[in-house]
């Protein structure tokens, strides 16, 4: 089992040994889609094996999979085999463009290998401090991803991204260090003392003052990597200026990385606080981030700012659920953070197929998808109406799910404003969609096909068919293994 | 099962504890200076010397706990924080892009001077619950390093200059680390010691950011941001 | 024997001040490299001030005339109830406690500027309203310093504050007191006119700040500003010293003998703090005038992040 729990943190990796060979995007991105897609295999057998309710441990507590960590494993896995598979279309037509340098490739596939093993790293540890350090390390990564086209704007993006989210997490470490301190009177050895499962065993005995201060500094600290309100303004602006295969990264998986944390961190606060004071302050934060993404989601302008929006409505949706607690509340967040990610990640590869298509980021820009790039054209209007959360897909199972729990455990007028919210999204997420989807081709020319060559369009049409096929499935029928899988992850937790 | 105690924090009389409650207000002595310079030499001065103070502070620490780790910690904080990053900084930013004075201050020396004093009896206030019991030296340590933190956020929010900014974060990170080894001695070293690396891979990541943006927009002295908004 | 003590300790300010100013400009000289007056100029000076008649001004009144005798008369009171030569109140130590002290050099400095405008000559005019601008942001700064005192003592009596340090090792070294310290000392150079504020020894009318303010006398009365002035400056080291850095070896306020040892003390340690004055003086130069509000903000905040630890500590 540790051996299989370090492949799939290893495997991502290849592509950055191999650019020590060369420099073409054809054999790195094959290469990268390949460890992908094999290390979600990996991690789909750990799901299998650790999701009936084992726990494994090793190297003390420094390594750890429980229900909850495979769960967010594989769905994390789903995006890197989805964005890899995406990024070897992406970087070749980039490529033969001309529009990145030999050193572009090479950075861009490096650092894309890091960030992904690193995130898929941070949900194997059961030691708070190393996840911090995993967290972090991923965040760097991705900055040079966002920084990648080297124009004075995506540099711009990318110090807002590394500052703001540095200082984020920095805060998210003194949440961490309260959180130590606050277990200095139980027994134990140091290392244990910030050891997720030992602390989770004792953690009625954590000192409540310094926990409160911990868990709301932790909330802060990785709430500014998740995006929630008022922490979220370097969201957009890394979204829209990364390539479209990182951003899909981004969205889809380095935001529930927080998430997981968060999730993490009020599962400690349970034992000495009890359940009010954690779901109190997420919920704050989950309406701020639902409201202000809305606002901004209301404004059209470039599409991949309006797609980061919606991720941080989403990410707020998935606080507000961790809120309400409950198993449905905590159903419905795990079922929608997997269902998001999917989703998300489909959204961010059709922007760029569009980027590559239209060579322009305004929704104006863009008009008669449909006609110009078929499948493209399909997919954005299919995966708009499945992310602003409209059945027959997963979303809207997970966000009934949520609005379920909301009925069972909280006030109506909560759930009521939540609902209208979600209603203005879909609007305006769809509306926008349509305008780009239908309607004449479009005033301008375009730049030719998004992908020149046959391959490269089978290669950026696989993730997006795979990606809604799966959306489909879950909003028709969960099957029973992930079904288990989620029911295990909420006892871990409660 | 007696609960053993896994950590001792240095009393506020012993020796050891002088030593660091000083070296902690020195730190922020400097953290001050920092906010009240307008030179950019002057900043990674300061920041060096913070350093410095607090790879001190450090090693009063390691005296007291008899730790290895924290030794290892003390050295790398003065090789690295107290010369290698100002060292960096210097040498492939400010004298590369010829950077004198920062003139993008959103407020003046003054006010942010007095917001600062702000800040500090902020921290000082808030943080005194009963958190830490009043025996320990961190008591008087755990204000400071907030205040710290707070100051080099100022510094991150009234500069708009990439670089006042950079400064500010690592600012910050001193805090965060003073809070730290007053706190909690004993935070495993194997932690830690990721903690540094980020921070290390963080300053690199930034210095080359900084260097990209100066090559892009030609006049260095404008070093600042302001393309996107929303 | 207080009460001798008492006209001792006096006397000792009213005399000792000129040597002590001769010796600072002498001591500064030779670091200069230059060979310097004689220690005992200042006397000589007093001595042939006191002798020539005065010339003023037909525009000056009674205020211009009475000024030099008011803030003498401030700086005299103001040595009868400090800490100079004993560790225990005088007989005439009721009458203020470091506040009000600070209150009766702020009526000298008062008295000197409106004497200053009276003759309504431009550099006097000029000194008077530099003086005041200073003065508004020295004087909360010193506030501030006597409350950080004040919090290790839990009194703004200057001879319980001496205690309150001397008797306890542990306040000596709390940042608190250090932090006070500093910015005692900041402001006594900014008091004194010394560099970084303005030059003593600068003779360009309209760069001066101190100096301007006297320009107009002469004579008897020009005698008694300067003699004042030194007093001002001995009498402040003399508490720099005493509260904050050595608050040791003062006499008890009974006993003649140990009053007398007190005045060796105090030279000894009136030796260090000249020393620092003489390595500032040597070693900066003069701030723009618009910094001066940067140094003494400096100094507030000394005073203000010394307060704020003390709080904190509980102390």
């Amino acid at each position: 089992m540790t051996a299989l729990a370090i492949l799939v943190v290893v495997l991502p990796l290849a592509p950055a040994l191999a650019t020590t060979l060369t420099a073409r995007a054809r054999p790195l991105g094959a290469l990268s889609a390949s460890s992908g897609i094999a290390a979600l295999g990996v991690a789909v057998a750990l799901a299998v094996h650790v999701g009936s309710g084992r726990r494994v441990t090793a190297l003390s507590g420094f390594l750890y999979l429980d229900p909850l960590s495979v769960y967010f494993l594989a769905t994390i896995a789903v995006v890197v085999a989805l964005a890899s598979v995406g990024s070897a279309a992406y970087m070749r037509a980039e490529e033969q463009r001309g529009e990145l340098s030999p050193l572009q490739v090479r950075l861009y596939f490096i650092f894309f290998a890091i960030f992904a093993s690193m995130m898929l790293a941070s949900f194997e540890t059961g030691n708070l401090g190393l996840l911090w350090v995993l967290i972090e390390a991923s965040t760097l990564a991705s900055c040079v991803l966002v920084g990648l086209e080297g124009k004075s704007v995506s540099l711009e993006a990318a110090w807002k991204y590394i500052i703001i989210s540095s200082f984020g997490v920095t805060i998210a470490l003194v949440g961490t260090l309260f959180l130590y301190y606050a277990a200095g009177d139980l027994a134990g050895s140091p290392t244990q003392h910030l050891t997720w499962s030992y602390l989770y065993v004792h953690a009625a005995h954590l000192a409540p003052e310094s926990l409160r201060l911990a868990f709301l500094l932790a909330l802060i600290g990785y709430g500014t990597k998740v995006g929630l309100a008022p922490m979220h303004t370097w969201l957009p602006d890394a979204h829209s200026e990364a390539p479209s295969p990182a951003s899909a990264m981004l969205s889809a998986a380095l935001l529930n990385t927080g998430m997981y944390a968060i999730i993490r961190f009020q599962a400690l606060t349970r034992g000495a606080l009890g359940t009010g004071y954690a779901a109190h302050i997420l919920l704050v934060f989950g309406f701020a981030s639902v409201v202000i993404a809305t606002l901004f989601i209301v404004l059209r302008g470039n599409y991949k700012r309006l797609f980061a929006y919606s991720s941080v409505e989403h990410m707020g949706i998935i606080a507000i659920a961790l809120g309400f607690g409950g198993v449905l509340g905590l159903y419905g967040a795990l079922l929608h953070t997997l269902t998001h990610a999917i989703g998300k990640a489909v959204l961010f590869l059709t922007s760029g197929d569009l980027v590559l298509r239209y060579r322009s980021r305004l929704i104006d820009d863009v008009k008669g998808a449909l006609t110009v790039t078929p499948l493209t054209g399909a997919v954005l209007l299919l995966a708009a109406l499945a992310v602003a959360g409209s059945p027959p897909f997963g979303l809207f199972l997970s966000e009934f799910t949520i609005i379920r729990a909301g009925l069972q455990r909280s006030s109506i007028v909560l759930v009521a404003a939540l609902v209208v919210l979600l209603a203005i999204v879909f609007i305006a997420l769809v509306g926008a969609a349509a305008g780009m989807a239908l309607g004449d081709s479009p005033d301008r020319p375009t730049s030719g096909p998004a992908y020149p060559e046959r391959s490269g369009r089978v290669l950026a049409a696989a993730p997006l068919i795979a990606g809604m096929a799966m959306l489909l499935l879950l909003g028709l029928w969960i099957p029973g293994g992930l079904d288990r899988l989620i029911m295990h992850s909420i006892h871990t937790i409660s | 099962m007696p609960l053993s105690v896994v950590f001792e924090s240095l009393s506020t009389a012993s020796p050891e504890g002088v030593l660091l409650n000083i070296a902690a207000v020195a730190m922020l002595l400097c953290a001050f200076a920092c906010l009240g310079s307008k030179l950019f030499d002057r900043y990674v001065i300061y920041y060096g010397a913070q350093s410095i103070v607090l790879s001190f502070a450090a090693a009063v620490v390691a005296v007291h706990e008899h730790d290895a780790g924290l030794w290892v910690l003390a050295a790398l904080t003065f090789l690295i924080k107290g010369i290698g990053i100002p060292y960096g900084t210097r040498h492939f930013l400010i004298e590369r892009f010829a950077l004198k004075r920062d003139v993008s201050l959103s407020t003046g020396l003054s006010t942010s001077l007095i917001f600062g004093a702000f800040l500090t009896a902020f921290a000082f206030l808030t943080i005194r619950s009963g958190t830490v019991p009043d025996t320990l030296v961190a008591r008087a340590v755990v204000p400071i390093s907030t205040a710290v933190i707070l100051l080099g956020a100022l510094c991150m929010v009234v500069r708009r200059h990439t670089i006042a900014q950079l400064i500010g974060w690592l600012i910050i990170e001193n805090g965060v680390f003073l809070g730290a080894i007053s706190i909690v001695a004993t935070f495993p070293f194997i932690v830690e010691a990721g903690v540094f690396l980020d921070l290390v891979a963080a300053v690199l990541i930034m210095i080359a950011f900084v260097s990209g943006l100066a090559r892009q927009l030609a006049e260095a002295s404008a070093l600042e941001l302001r393309q996107l908004s929303e | 024997m207080s009460d001798v003590l008492q006209i001792i300790q006096s006397a000792v300010v009213l005399l000792a001040a000129p040597l002590y100013a001769g010796i600072l400009s002498r001591a500064e000289a030779i670091v200069q490299c230059k060979r310097g007056p004689s220690v005992l100029q200042p006397y000589h000076d007093l001595r042939k001030l006191l002798r020539k008649g005065s010339a003023t001004s037909d525009q000056a009144s009674w205020i211009f005339h009475g000024a030099p005798f008011v803030a003498f008369a401030c700086y005299l009171t103001v040595s009868a109830i400090v800490p100079i030569i004993t560790d225990e109140p005088l007989p005439l130590a009721f009458l203020a406690d470091l506040i009000g002290g600070a209150f009766i050099l702020g009526l000298a400095s008062f008295a000197i500027s409106l004497a200053a405008l009276d003759t309504a000559s431009p550099l006097g005019g000029l000194g008077a309203s530099r003086t005041t601008w200073i003065g508004s942001f020295a004087e909360p700064a010193l506030i501030l310093v006597f409350f950080t005192v004040g919090a290790l003592s839990h009194s703004d009596n200057p001879y319980l504050e001496n205690h309150a340090i001397a008797h306890s090792g542990a306040a000596y070294v709390l940042p608190t007191h250090i932090l006070g310290a500093i910015a005692f000392f900041m402001l006594v150079l900014a008091e004194n006119g010394r560099i970084p504020i303005d030059n003593p020894t600068g003779s360009i009318e309209i760069s001066m700040i101190e100096e301007s303010r006297v320009l107009e006398y002469s004579g008897r009365e020009y005698a008694l500003v300067k003699w004042g002035s030194w007093m001002k400056l001995f009498l402040l080291s003399s508490i720099f010293m005493n509260v904050f850095v050595i608050p040791w070896g003062l006499g008890n306020a009974t006993d003649l003998a140990s009053g007398l040892l007190g005045i060796l003390a105090l030279f000894g340690k009136l030796a260090v703090c000249g020393l620092l004055i003489v390595i500032i003086d040597s070693s900066f130069a003069k701030l723009r005038f618009f910094r001066i509000a940067e140094y003494l903000g400096a100094a507030f905040l000394l005073a203000l992040i010394g307060i704020a630890t003390s709080y904190v500590l509980g102390s």
